[in-house]
């Protein structure tokens, strides 16, 4: 089975500052991995590369076996850590934007989630809070069927009942044949629905392994373990 | 079923151990249909995958057993559910026995207070 | 993807300039109705001053609209695809020429349109001013029909040509102004900090540089014989023909501008994103 998402010797500067350094991994198809690391240690970096937004300075990252491009961009679904939807539109507008670009996208999904959470299809995204324009947001990413989703910090700004409720998505739309990437510091509230974990640190992967692997060496959970790892 | 977690074990085993107590309690009737994988990571809000690994264990203990085309039922062999039961119950009175030991009771007088403590309950 | 692409851009930036075009053509018909008013009422001075007023928003309104259109070319690629709306819209299936390419279609197309409202808003004055009961039909027919054999005897092939070169030579114009911009914020918005000063730097610093490149591209394609090869075909093809290798020659020369700012821009959107 190819990985979903694959990074060989991958190595990303601004300037003089290292952003990423030798970073390799390889993501199996059916995972829901969780990207942790401190603020400032490449997560955003990493996944703006597997988005194609950045170009590397050395190495090679793979969607799907392949490089990032028209094709990998038609299989990745990613939600990014700011609201990048444009704000005149309602959500109606936005289903038919993604109708119209991606293949994948289930309308009928994006419309039941939608009504479950009492969005109103016809308000403007200006005309809502910023924790609802998360939420919309989060329904057009995982209304995709999409081979790899990558979410930039999806429980960061939002309150507890709503971060349940990604949570319980994110689960509910589960395929054995896509790879989930969480990343976030928030580690505590999404440890449950993870099966490995990266650890990431100044531009370093520290540390891929599995959650109950972790849990079953040192007797403590992924978080704790985290913060004894990144004690300051 | 409740389903909090604690820190210090795997998510995996500690799924095992909440089914199989509702199984040996007969929460879970023997032959009864089990949900499926999905609905129950949904349920308990954890991992497809963690939940299938569970499943896989109850499997290889017996308990619940998977029929290709209709899903997963819990077993109707009485003998492996008392067994578990068995097992269970002797894990919990292991434990228990730690703990007293570590408060510094011998044997015989945890028997004796646990005596006293059931004739309490009952006046 | 492209026809997806610029059928959104339309929806994006028609937003802002169909309400326009429409406030404009309805002050042209005020405005129209305005100046027959003053003729007819000189008595009024109130009247006079409100339609006083009305004319001066017709023309207020034809200077916004041409200003929007280039706000709107500026602001659909600045924001849309630099600014955070860039995170949807470079994770989309689609390449970076289809991005430019339907930014640059729609922007060429808002320029266009500002161009024949204007007409249209002037010819709308007029004929709210104009009695057409009083008009002498028969001589109007007259003067028409003089003007179309005038046009048949030229050669209508021609005219229609001329007029389609014309078209295709201002859609090209107003890429090559486009571009300027969008290679200006290309280059702006590949630094860091100061994204939107340094877009305005360099703006101008573009606007010199193909300045001093005109006269010099001139220059070369006259030494390379293409002036002289144009003026001896001339002389050897008729007057309407050499027209037309006129506006060829203006389309080339168009083209190599668009190609010169092209790309730098492309390569830039494409490896040297920075999205905020």
């Amino acid at each position: 089975m190819t990985a979903t998402f694959e990074c060989k010797g991958l190595s990303k500067n601004f300037g003089s500052t290292q952003a990423l350094e030798d970073v390799s991994f390889s993501i199996a198809p059916g995972r829901v991995v969780g990207l942790l690391g401190p603020n400032g240690s490449g997560k955003t970096t990493l996944i703006k590369l597997a988005n194609g937004l950045l170009t590397p300075s050395e190495g090679e990252l793979l969607i799907c076996g392949g490089k990032p491009g028209e094709e990998s961009k038609a299989a990745v679904s990613y939600l990014p850590d700011k609201t990048c939807m444009p704000l005149w539109m309602n959500p109606k507008q936005l289903m038919d934007f993604f109708q119209d670009f991606y293949q994948d996208f289930d309308r009928q999904r994006a419309e039941d989630m939608l009504r479950r959470l009492g969005l109103d299809e016809k308000q403007r995204l200006r005309q809502m809070s910023k924790g609802t324009r998360e939420k919309v947001q989060l329904i057009m990413v995982m209304s995709r069927k999409a081979k790899l989703y990558l979410l930039d910090e999806p429980i960061g700004g939002v309150d507890p009942a709503t971060r349940d409720y990604i949570l319980d998505t994110i689960i509910r739309n589960y395929d054995p044949e896509a790879s989930v990437v969480i990343s976030t510091h928030l580690i505590s509230d999404v440890e449950k629905i993870l099966d490995e974990v990266l650890f990431i640190n100044r531009g370093r992967i520290m540390l891929q392994a599995s959650v109950d692997d972790i849990r079953q060496q040192y007797g403590k959970s992924v978080d704790e373990y985290f913060r004894e790892v990144f004690k300051c | 079923m409740d389903w909090t977690f604690n820190n210090d074990m795997p998510i995996y085993s500690q799924l095992v151990d909440k089914i199989k107590l509702s199984i040996v309690s007969g929460q879970l009737p023997p032959g009864e249909k089990l949900n499926t994988v999905r609905e129950l990571a949904a349920e308990a809000r954890v991992n497809p995958n963690t939940m299938q690994r569970a499943f896989q264990e109850l499997e290889r203990e017996g308990l619940v057993f998977s029929q290709r085309s209709s899903g997963r039922y819990v077993t109707e062999d009485m003998e492996v559910i008392m067994e578990a039961k068995e097992a269970m119950a002797q894990k919990y009175i292991r434990d228990f026995m730690d703990s007293m030991e570590k408060l510094g009771y011998t044997g015989e007088e945890i028997i004796s207070l646990v005596r006293g403590g059931k004739e309490e309950d009952k006046k | 993807m492209l026809g997806k692409l610029i059928k959104h851009e339309f929806k994006g930036s028609g937003r802002s300039m169909v309400p326009f075009i429409l406030v404009c053509l309805g002050l042209s018909v005020l405005a129209g109705l305005s100046i027959r008013g003053m003729e007819n009422l000189q008595d009024y001075g109130w009247f006079t001053v409100l339609f006083g007023i009305v004319i001066f928003l017709f023309v207020a309104g034809l200077i916004a609209v041409c200003v929007m259109a280039l706000v709107v070319c500026i602001e659909r690629f600045r924001k849309n695809l630099l600014g955070d709306e860039g995170y949807l819209m470079f994770t989309l299936p689609v390449s970076v020429d289809e991005h430019i390419f339907s930014k640059l279609i729609v922007s060429s197309v808002w320029f266009v349109a500002t161009w024949l409202v204007c007409m249209l808003a002037f010819v709308l004055m007029f004929l709210c001013n104009v009695d057409l009961i009083e008009v002498n039909w028969s001589e109007f027919g007259y003067v028409m029909s003089e003007v179309w054999g005038r046009l048949v005897d030229f050669g209508l092939v021609h005219i229609i040509g001329y007029i389609l070169e014309l078209l295709v030579l201002i859609f090209a114009a107003c890429c090559v102004t486009c571009m300027q911009f969008y290679s200006a914020m290309a280059i702006g918005y590949s630094f860091s900090n100061h994204k939107l000063l340094l877009s305005v730097v360099f703006f101008f610093v573009i606007n010199v540089a193909l300045s001093i490149l005109q006269p010099l591209l001139l220059a070369l394609t006259g030494n390379a014989g293409l002036l002289d090869f144009m003026a001896n075909s001339a002389q050897n093809i008729s007057g309407p023909a050499a027209v037309h290798l006129v506006m060829l020659g203006a389309f080339l020369y168009a083209l190599v501008f668009f190609v010169i700012l092209y790309i730098p821009t492309r390569l830039l959107l494409k490896y040297r994103l920075n999205l905020p």
